[in-house]
């Protein structure tokens, strides 16, 4: 650490200089900080870009030319139940009660909360399924508006995964690692595609709770959190009470220009201290203040939804109405797509259905079902599904047997890691299309296996992004979004 | 031998040498006689002498490097006798060097002589280059127009067949020979012949190479050829070497294809089997790169590029290797027409260009006409007009045309129906009729074209959602202020404090109202053309007595709220267990003494208690209280039971309210009455469960 502040002062002695003879350094950075002075002002300190490179990403121009610009990704937290969902399988309910074989289950650990069963009766949809649409994909009942746009959708049934509880599941879809710290994918594309729309954070978080278990588990803010990238890469959570962003708005007897000079004169102070120790985490602070002085306006005027047309209430359904909601998420998620962010991250929790299943999924699928397919219309004639990439999917599936008793009317099905269904749309990825199948139990894949890893090197894909050379070194290693592993599925490309 | 061949890898080395040396002479030649300064001769002298010498060892060091082996054939032979050729010249040039001091005379052969030699140099060292590099090394990464001069086939180029005449395509010839002489045959030559292996031929690769055959007919695994590329780039049996191009995905798969299907070179696509995969490529491979790509569209300079995007104006290349740019002018509200304009310099490679959301008008639009490649063009949310769109005549690559929400109306299609290679159109929120739209699809009928889904029966019928009481306490001593909520511009709120079910006669809501007195809020929103919506209601309860906990049994300490106060704080819990405002007990009775702080008049004690089945929280099985004046002698005044939950529910928060025969009393005993263990339905029946409370109330 000495070290390093040594060396940073001993590369002063030119910029020492350098301030003498022009108007001053810490003038110069402070107005291309403002977004006023030269792009290029590269020397200003340490060799450390001020602000210029956090902002516009690393790789500069996309590896390819990149089918999508941005993400939403409908994260459905908890382990939605493909059986209930997208997976039909009609011998599930034929042989209801019976015993799950040990040839299909061949030897699959077990979570905590069923390791003590000595039963595991199979159990079959009690909704049921129909084919819809073009591509004749079977849909659930739950799913009345998400079938009519089951032409649109990529249905991928052959999901799996290597984790088995909520937590590291999600950490490892959103970081490529079960173990915290990582970037999340977010993150990873800010770092590396930088914002654009300076005005609003380039990975936003948007939060709501399901009506299926309205309490179920708590989401970490590390999901969306940096890891070793620049904390300027970090996810954005908008809230819907009061204040969307926390800390947001000036205090009271603050007034907009009191503020500004007060952040002017802090990042002179930071300034100073940058040129003293050359922390590049300094240039971030300085960045922050700015861009919470930027979204002091601009986050208001997104999150403001009365000049709607009532229209888009029915598309999105009523409830869109009600802060907090998924449906109103959803389209604040346009309205954030349609302002450049890049990567629009909603978690819609209560999916993890131990027990009451049949009562809680169908609360669950009413909260996300018309949302979710308004979204895919609405980017659709706004001509904006092209290049936006949407996602829908948790972080596991569920066993094909109950969890605690089965009976008549209601059921449980704990968390299943080896095969799950997801959907995709827009963004360069085959409209009307599933991909991968399970065996007749719904409990193995039969074809077409798709890693999280893979899943993940092709939404780098899509965005133009070679996800083996998108890195960062960190502690003597180069680190990446899929680790050593992924490859770009090529079968789901459009 | 060996240390022949130990000298003769030096060849590489030297040979650099006498080509400088010889350089300098034609360097010093030169210049002594442009200024006529017969001083510098000597130095050539010396020049033509370096250059002799090494020339020599070059040739001797090359002859042993050749008899290594490895290098054979007609380049190689070429390479050999053009460079004993050239060390013989040299000799002879600085023979003609000296003679030419001697005599001080104008040596009249020497000059022409010279530059014979460099002649002959570069052609010999050409030919080494082709030995050591393949022989399309120079021209590899030439633009196509002068490969094509050279008559080079490009080897990435596409087939130039239909797509109907792909099943009579012979396999091999069409697309395994290709891959062969992209990425093998730079060394597997007849000239260079590494591993005694040509392929290069029907007749070397049948013959295979030192290590036998290189193909396995059905076998693609156990083909040494598709072994090898399939290795780890790292290992020393991999092919081609590390460096060298490598073998694509799609080319490997191709590859093994072949082999699987007998390696013959005779067979024609149609006589083989084709997984889709297989097929896919096949057909990418023949099918003709079509509009704009089929150009041959050079990569703008970087200075030229970095120039534009100097004046302001935001052009980029759409990826690091593709020759084409984008601009992306959207939300822009300060666009002027020189901006659009200089976008000119870039016509050939400007495909997409994004105005959506900017100030463009319809005069800007002009600009738009010199931009001819254009296969993206965004207009959505500007002003423009039927006036703008004209100006898009002969935009014949563009694809896709976003016009949502502008201006234009049926008149603007004329000019589209000329975009013949359009093929995605938005036009939602315009004024384009439906009959044009209807007459736009039958004589375009591959267009796609959205019109927006605001028809679309599935999304018409909707009930309101009813506001939202964002008050949170609900318990209070004086006054609260309620405050309701709906994000929905236009609807109105109307709310009862009676009991009574509201309707639109009942109380507008206008801004937050004040209750002085227990009250259950009843609220329903409305708007013209959507069904009423249901009734949220909220029960607001004045607290007639501030009680005092003066004792309690210790809750669990994860779930220990404040402490005792939490029982009298009148702040509510939510349905999250774990939010602090809740006491919890985990298989034990709650037990509590309540201080009024003088006697007073009590007749109804509540209790509000939370059930979360698939937390193992339930609510109380009985509730009994004792009343004292003193808090020595206690008369009980309540005993109630009540029936648990049946079937599993989601979290809820419940009062039990239970009235008794007024009486006086200063100190008030409340037991609340656990389930103790879980019911039979439950998903874990009969083990230790919980009770959570967080008031009791005294009125």
């Amino acid at each position: 650490m000495e070290k390093i502040i040594k060396d940073n002062a001993y590369s002063m002695n030119r910029r020492a200089f350098l301030s003498k003879s022009s108007m001053g350094l810490g003038v110069a950075a402070l107005s291309s900080l403002l977004g006023c002075g030269p792009a290029g002002s590269k020397d200003a300190a340490a060799g450390i870009d001020p602000n210029a490179d956090l902002l516009s990403g690393i790789l500069g121009r996309p590896h390819f030319a990149p089918k999508a610009k941005r993400i939403i990704y409908l994260f459905q937290s908890g382990g939605p139940s493909q059986l209930e969902l997208f997976d039909y399988k009609p011998l599930l309910q034929k042989l209801r009660g019976e015993e799950l074989p040990d040839s299909v289950r061949k030897g699959q650990r077990l979570t905590g909360m069923t390791s003590g069963q000595t039963s595991f009766p199979l159990v079959g949809s009690p909704f049921e399924f129909k084919q819809h649409g073009e591509s004749g994909a079977w849909l659930s009942d739950l799913l009345p508006y998400t079938s009519k746009v089951v032409d649109d959708i990529c249905i991928i049934k052959s999901m799996y995964t290597e984790a088995i509880n909520h937590d590291p599941a999600i950490t490892f879809f959103q970081t490529g690692s079960q173990q915290p710290g990582r970037p999340s994918m977010g993150s990873w594309l800010s770092y590396g595609m930088g914002s654009s729309n300076k005005n609003l954070p380039t990975f936003t978080v948007l939060l709501s709770r399901g009506t299926g278990r309205p309490f179920g588990q708590p989401l970490y803010s590390r999901l969306w959190g940096n890891g070793f990238l620049h904390s300027l890469h970090q996810g954005v959570q908008f809230r819907s009470g009061k204040d969307p962003v926390l800390y947001l708005n000036n205090p009271d007897g603050l007034d907009s220009l009191s503020r500004r000079r007060m952040i002017d004169k802090i990042a002179q102070i930071n300034h100073q201290q940058l040129l003293e120790f050359g922390d590049p985490e300094i240039v971030t602070r300085i960045a922050q203040y700015e861009m919470a002085y930027r979204m002091q306006t601009s986050v208001p005027e997104v999150l403001d939804i009365s000049d709607e047309p009532e229209y888009i209430y029915r598309l999105y359904g009523p409830e869109a109405t009600q802060p907090g909601t998924f449906a109103a998420n959803c389209l604040l998620a346009r309205r954030l797509a349609e302002r450049d962010v890049r990567f629009i991250q909603l978690y819609h929790m209560g999916w993890d259905q131990h027990d009451n299943l049949p009562n809680a999924i169908a609360k669950q699928a009413n909260d996300i079902d018309q949302a979710s397919a308004a979204l895919i219309i609405d980017l659709k004639q706004r001509g904006m599904l092209e290049d936006t990439l949407v996602i829908w999917g948790g972080e596991f599936g569920r066993t094909n047997y109950s969890q605690g008793l089965l009976t008549d009317t209601t059921f449980g099905r704990d968390h299943h890691p080896r095969c799950f269904s997801i959907w995709m749309a827009g963004g360069g990825i085959k409209p009307g299309m599933v991909y991968g199948q399970t065996d007749d139990f719904g409990y193995n894949i039969t074809e077409n296996p798709l890693h999280v890893h893979d899943f993940q090197a092709t939404l780098m894909h899509q965005l133009g992004i070679d996800h083996e050379k998108l890195t960062y070194k960190y502690q003597g290693r180069r680190f990446r979004l899929t680790d050593v592993h992924g490859k770009v599925v090529k079968d789901l490309l459009a | 031998m060996e240390f022949l061949h130990f000298i003769g890898r030096f060849h590489p080395l030297v040979l650099h040498l006498p080509i400088g040396f010889l350089l300098m002479g034609v360097i010093l030649e030169w210049w002594s006689r442009r200024t006529n300064n017969a001083q510098l001769r000597p130095a050539v002298g010396i020049s033509l002498l370096a250059t002799m010498v090494s020339a020599i060892f070059t040739a001797g060091l090359g002859y042993f490097l050749s008899l290594e082996g490895g290098y054979s054939g007609t380049i190689l032979d070429w390479h050999k006798w053009l460079g004993f050729a050239f060390a013989v010249s040299s000799i002879v040039l600085y023979w003609l060097h000296q003679n030419r001091i001697k005599t001080d005379k104008k040596q009249a052969y020497f000059f022409p002589f010279l530059l014979f030699s460099v002649l002959l140099m570069s052609v010999a060292g050409h030919y080494g280059g082709m030995l050591t590099h393949g022989s399309d090394f120079l021209t590899e990464n030439a633009p196509s127009p002068i490969k094509k001069l050279l008559g080079q086939d490009d080897p990435d180029a596409v087939n130039e067949m239909d797509l109907s005449e792909l099943d009579s395509a012979v396999v091999f010839t069409n697309f395994i020979q290709p891959i062969l002489k992209a990425k093998c045959t730079s060394c597997h030559n007849p000239g260079k012949l590494k591993g005694e292996l040509l392929l290069h031929s029907i007749e070397g690769i049948k013959k295979g190479g030192e290590n036998g055959a290189v193909f396995v007919a059905h076998k693609p695994d156990e083909s040494p050829m598709t072994q090898r590329i399939r290795l780890p780039k790292e290992a020393e049996e991999h092919m081609p070497p590390d460096g060298k191009k490598q073998v694509t995905e799609e080319e490997l798969a191709l590859l093994e294809w072949w082999v699987e299907q007998g390696a013959d070179f005779g067979k024609k696509v149609g006589e083989c089997e084709q997984p889709e995969k297989i097929r896919t490529i096949l057909e990418a491979k023949v099918k003709p790169p079509n509009g704009i790509y089929a150009l041959n569209i050079s990569k703008i300079s970087d200075r030229k590029l970095a120039a534009i995007q100097d004046e302001g104006i935001p052009l980029f290349a759409v990826s690091r290797e593709s020759p084409f740019l984008e601009a992306d002018f959207s939300a822009k509200k300060d666009i002027n027409p020189d901006q659009l304009r200089k976008l000119k310099k870039s016509s050939d490679q400007l495909i997409q260009l994004d105005l959506s959301r900017s100030n463009c008008t319809d005069e800007m639009l002009a600009e738009v006409k010199n931009l001819p490649h254009l296969t993206h063009l965004n207009l959505s949310k500007t002003k423009i007009t039927n006036k703008g769109i004209k100006h898009l005549q002969g935009l014949k690559y563009l694809e896709y045309l976003n016009l949502y929400d502008t201006g234009v109306n049926d008149s603007c299609l004329v000019v589209i129906q000329q975009m013949p290679g359009l093929q995605r159109l938005y036009l939602w929120n315009t004024q384009i009729s439906k009959e044009g739209i209807a007459q736009l699809q039958q004589q375009m009928p591959t267009l796609m074209i959205n019109n927006g889904e605001e028809d679309d029966p599935t999304f018409a019928s909707a009930q309101l959602k009813p506001p939202m009481i964002l008050t949170s306490k609900t318990l209070f001593s004086d006054t609260v202020n309620v405050n309701l909520k709906l994000n929905f511009s236009g609807a109105k709120f109307y709310y009862t404090l009676d009991g009574s079910d509201p309707d639109t006669n009942s109380i507008l809501y206008t801004k937050p109202f004040t209750l002085d007195q227990t009250a259950t809020v009843k609220t329903i929103s409305h708007k013209p053309g959507w069904s009423l919506s249901k009734v949220n209601e909220q029960q607001f309860i004045k607290v007639k007595y501030q009680a005092k906990v003066v004792n309690l049994t210790t809750p669990n300490e994860k779930y220990a709220g404040k402490g005792a106060e939490t029982l009298t704080d009148f702040s509510k819990g939510t349905l999250v267990f774990l939010d602090g405002a809740w006491l919890g007990y985990e298989k034990k009775h709650l037990e509590t003494v309540l201080d009024l702080g003088a006697p007073k008049e009590v007749s109804r004690i509540t209790v509000s208690a939370l059930e979360d089945s698939n937390s193992w929280i339930f609510f109380p099985k009985g509730l009994r209280a004792w009343v004292s004046k003193d808090g020595k002698n206690y008369q009980p005044v309540l005993s109630k039971t009540f029936d648990g939950s049946t079937e599993p529910n989601d979290p809820r928060i419940q009062n039990f309210s239970e009235a008794f025969a007024t009486t006086t009393a200063r100190f008030v005993k409340v037991k609340i009455e656990s389930a103790l263990t879980t019911p039979p339905w439950h998903a874990a029946p009969g083990q230790p469960c919980w009770l959570f409370v967080d008031e009791v109330l005294v009125e």
